[in-house]
């Protein structure tokens, strides 16, 4: 009979195979990513206007970092904008210098800040939503400026 | 090079390597951590318009006080924008006041008062009253 040897044998040569499977694997995790997409926007804004990341106005926002986004998503964040004038009024955004060029024709931008005017020293809660067309393609890094403008109301 | 491991040694490894990571978790989990927390309150819970609210609290980390940190304090009203009143630092004792002056225009409902400082929040209510 014969007899089973249990033992676990563990050589140089198995070692090395086993390096190399994993060096292997590592090397193609990157042809199994999906599409990723990275942006940044800086945040302008008139003398009489702040936005804010917290209701309580500590952080003021002068760049937004969209993070990773894939083709179809939609990323929305939560703004505080506050009137730090003398005057109500309502607020517009635009996009402008878009890096490259084209990211304008897949990429848009909207800021829900209504038709109602802001109050002196008052805080709107303000939503900035980020739409990524699904057609879009070879960008894989965007940057524009989201230029706020204020109107007197 | 040959390394031959017997059962009882592979069964040795691999007790070792579970009282490790369960070490290793134990530090991390167990470990305390140091929250600074910042309290608020109001003199009172319910206010004629025009009357003042008196805003009071302290910021403390582990139990000792924050001392010149600046908190940001707002208030939302049940509904529209919010109001912000000017920042405060906190004093040696981790401290500070505000006060706000209830518009003779404000709505019913709960206002919630909310401050912030060090990346930690607090919160309360209070209620404006008719005359």
């Amino acid at each position: 009979m014969s007899k089973i040897n249990r033992n676990l044998v563990i050589t140089a040569e198995t070692l090395g195979v086993l390096g190399l499977l994993i060096f292997g694997l590592s090397a193609l995790t990157p042809l199994t990513d999906e599409y990723m997409i990275r942006s940044t926007a800086s945040l302008q804004t008139p003398p009489n206007v702040e936005v804010y990341w917290d209701i309580t106005t500590l952080e003021l926002i002068t760049e937004i970092a969209w993070g990773e986004l894939e083709p179809s998503e939609t990323k929305s964040i939560t703004v505080y904008t506050k009137n730090v004038g003398n005057t109500d009024f309502t607020c517009y955004i635009t996009t402008v210098e878009w890096t490259p060029i084209n990211a304008e024709d897949y990429i848009t931008l909207d800021w829900d800040f209504g038709n109602s005017p802001l109050k002196v020293g008052r805080i709107r809660t303000t939503v900035i939503t980020l739409r990524i067309s699904e057609d879009i393609t070879v960008i894989t890094n965007f940057s524009f400026n989201i230029i706020v403008t204020a109107v007197e109301a | 090079m040959t390394l031959t491991l017997t059962p009882t040694e592979i069964t040795v490894v691999l007790v070792l390597f579970t009282i490790i990571m369960i070490i290793i978790i134990w530090l991390l989990l167990g470990k305390p951590v140091i929250v600074p927390n910042v309290t608020v309150a109001t003199d009172k819970s319910s206010y004629f318009r025009e009357e003042s609210v008196q805003i009071a609290g302290t910021l403390v980390s582990n139990g000792n006080p924050l001392v010149g940190q600046t908190v940001g304090i707002s208030i939302q009203p049940p509904e529209g924008d919010a109001y912000s009143l000017p920042q405060v630092t906190t004093d040696a004792e981790g401290a500070y006041v505000s006060s706000w002056a209830i518009p003779a225009d404000a709505i019913e409902g709960s206002y919630g008062l909310i401050v912030a400082s060090v990346g930690v929040i607090g919160t309360t209510t209070f209620t404006p009253r008719n005359q």
